[in-house]
């Protein structure tokens, strides 16, 4: 039951807001509460079913219409202005946005990656950074992922292995002794990494050896044998 | 709002949207965590068999497999030029079912800066309409849920409009009591209750963060004791600088220099404190007093170096 609560409440957030965006949200329904009160409407209820962009808009321009002064108006405007600012993180970092080129050669890439795997072993365990493995999940639909990308913010709904192998491939140094320790059951394991940024380590002593280089990404594979 | 102001607002929501929907066509935002939603779509591709539990990715996929192309690539390049146009036509729908029609462009343009702010902020992905354009959630929120709200819209003010002639002769009236009792305990209830519950979402936010702050700095504390460690020696008096301690993330120790015998006595205190095993001491020719104290006190050391030609001497 109460996992059901839960979800509810977390749809409904979706569909709301979440953040900085939530208590502007929930102003604005109180603005077009107040305001459709006042002009004896019916159709109050629905307005607790607006998503977040709707109310906030509806908000405003029912709130302002209502304003005489332009002053006013304007201090209003300045105000929602700042708000959707603050709603954003305000960060443009360079890596960003990437390229229609660069995410065609990262498609083409993946797809080999997946090949190359597949045709090794079907049903083998794969491990990549948090920023790669939805490439390769949607690349191939045989691909077995050792633990499934959590959404921002949602880091904390992992189990307690997965967010283990999370953290260990958000890191430059991936430990493959550590993939190897919490994936004792897996008979083989291949592991992803971009060579241009990601050192492995532990990998001789853990049983892992590169299998192949595509791109500019490695292949590890478990080839056995190694001490845990 | 003037006719010509309303022109240039409905013509900066066209470009807002173009530019949204080009943008994403051709751009990808770092944040990949949605992609994998598109495997059931591969699936399908791959096999022709439709996933009962996820049928819009099944939709994609049939589509995927009708014309040969990637999911991947439709999801990321083919379907912005139809989603995104398509759910701003579901906004315009039902923003004109609630707003006078001068005020429509003023409160499309919000809508579009709202979508740019929760593109930036990625804060609920896969529900952000410009990083999930082809998620269901996506559909559902930004495409489905405002034509039915439009719809309902619409068709609810022609029944109030009808309940509001019929009783003509008291709606004066009842305007009049609306007007006085627009303060009323019940509406200051409900604002107290709106009040109190942005009150504890706030404070749930503010402890998440905090929570999430100690997380990270102990994670960070750990992570730097794992990697290694760098202490400085300042001799026995303490006000200079004699040279460094090194330990490494297994525990080796690497000593530099660290001045002569009457630092020996604190020097050796401290090694002994790190299990006293140096792995490998740096020396200078002429200062050798703290580290021939410390190996008549029982540090053992492995390797000694000196630092004219780094050649080991013992």
């Amino acid at each position: 039951m109460r996992e059901i609560i839960a979800l509810l409440f977390d749809t409904y957030s979706d569909f709301s807001g979440r953040g900085k965006l939530l208590p502007l949200f929930l102003v604005s329904l109180i603005i077009l509460f107040l305001v459709m009160k006042k002009e004896g409407s019916r159709i109050r209820p629905l307005l607790f079913v607006l998503s977040v962009w709707t109310a906030i808009s509806a908000a405003f321009v029912t709130f302002t219409g209502s304003i005489k002064s332009r002053k006013y108006r304007l201090g209003a405007g300045l105000f929602l202005a700042a708000m959707i600012v603050l709603s954003g993180s305000l960060i443009w970092s360079r890596g960003f946005l990437v390229s229609a080129g660069e995410i065609q050669q990262q498609e083409e890439d993946c797809r080999t990656i997946c090949d190359r795997i597949l045709s090794e072993d079907p049903a083998a365990g794969v491990i990549a950074s948090p920023g790669l493995m939805p490439y390769l999940c949607a690349s191939s639909a045989s691909i077995t992922p050792l633990y499934e990308v959590p959404y921002p913010g949602k880091e904390d709904e992992l189990g307690e292995e997965d967010h283990l192998l999370y953290e260990a491939f958000l890191s430059q140094h991936p430990d493959l002794q550590l993939v190897r320790r919490i994936c004792r059951e897996e008979s083989r394991i291949f592991a992803v990494t971009d060579n241009e940024w990601m050192w492995p380590e532990h990998v001789v002593e853990s049983g892992f050896s590169l299998l192949d280089t595509v791109g500019h990404y490695d292949i590890y594979v478990y080839a056995g044998g190694g001490h845990e | 709002m003037s006719k010509h102001a309303q022109k240039i607002l409905w013509i900066l929501c066209i470009l807002l949207i173009a530019a949204q929907t080009v943008i994403t066509a051709f751009f990808t935002a770092g944040q990949t965590a949605g992609l994998q939603i598109l495997k059931n779509a591969t699936q399908v591709y791959e096999t022709g068999r439709i996933v009962i539990t996820a049928p819009l990715m099944s939709l994609w996929g049939l589509i995927c497999r009708l014309f040969h192309m990637s999911p991947v690539f439709f999801a990321l390049h083919i379907l912005p030029f139809i989603m995104i146009p398509a759910c701003y036509g579901a906004y315009i729908f039902l923003i004109r079912s609630f707003c006078e029609g001068k005020t429509v462009p003023l409160t499309l343009l919000i809508v579009c800066l709202l979508q740019i702010f929760g593109y930036q902020s990625d804060a609920f992905v896969p529900a952000t309409l410009l990083l999930g354009w082809y998620t269901g959630y996506a559909l559902v929120l930004h495409l489905l849920c405002p034509l039915l709200l439009g719809v309902l819209l619409t068709k609810l003010p022609v029944v109030a409009a009808k309940e509001v002639k019929s009783g003509e002769d008291t709606a004066d009236e009842e305007d009049e009591d609306m007007k006085h009792k627009y303060l009323n305990v019940r509406n200051l209830g409900i604002a107290l209750l709106l009040f109190f519950v942005i009150a504890l979402s706030a404070i749930f936010v503010l402890n998440r963060k905090i929570n999430n702050l100690h997380a990270a700095t102990e994670n960070l504390q750990k992570s730097i004791s794992d990697k290694g460690e760098l202490i400085e020696f300042t001799g026995a008096v303490g006000d200079d600088l004699k040279g460094y301690i090194l330990k490494g993330s297994q525990g080796s120790l690497t000593v530099i220099f660290c001045g002569d015998k009457n630092d020996g006595p604190a020097l050796c205190e401290l090694l002994s404190g790190y299990g006293g095993a140096v792995d490998s001491w740096y020396l200078r020719e002429d200062e050798q007093g703290a580290y021939e104290y410390c190996v008549k006190e029982g540090i053992t050391v492995e390797h000694v170096y000196t630092v004219n030609g780094m050649e080991e001497v013992l």
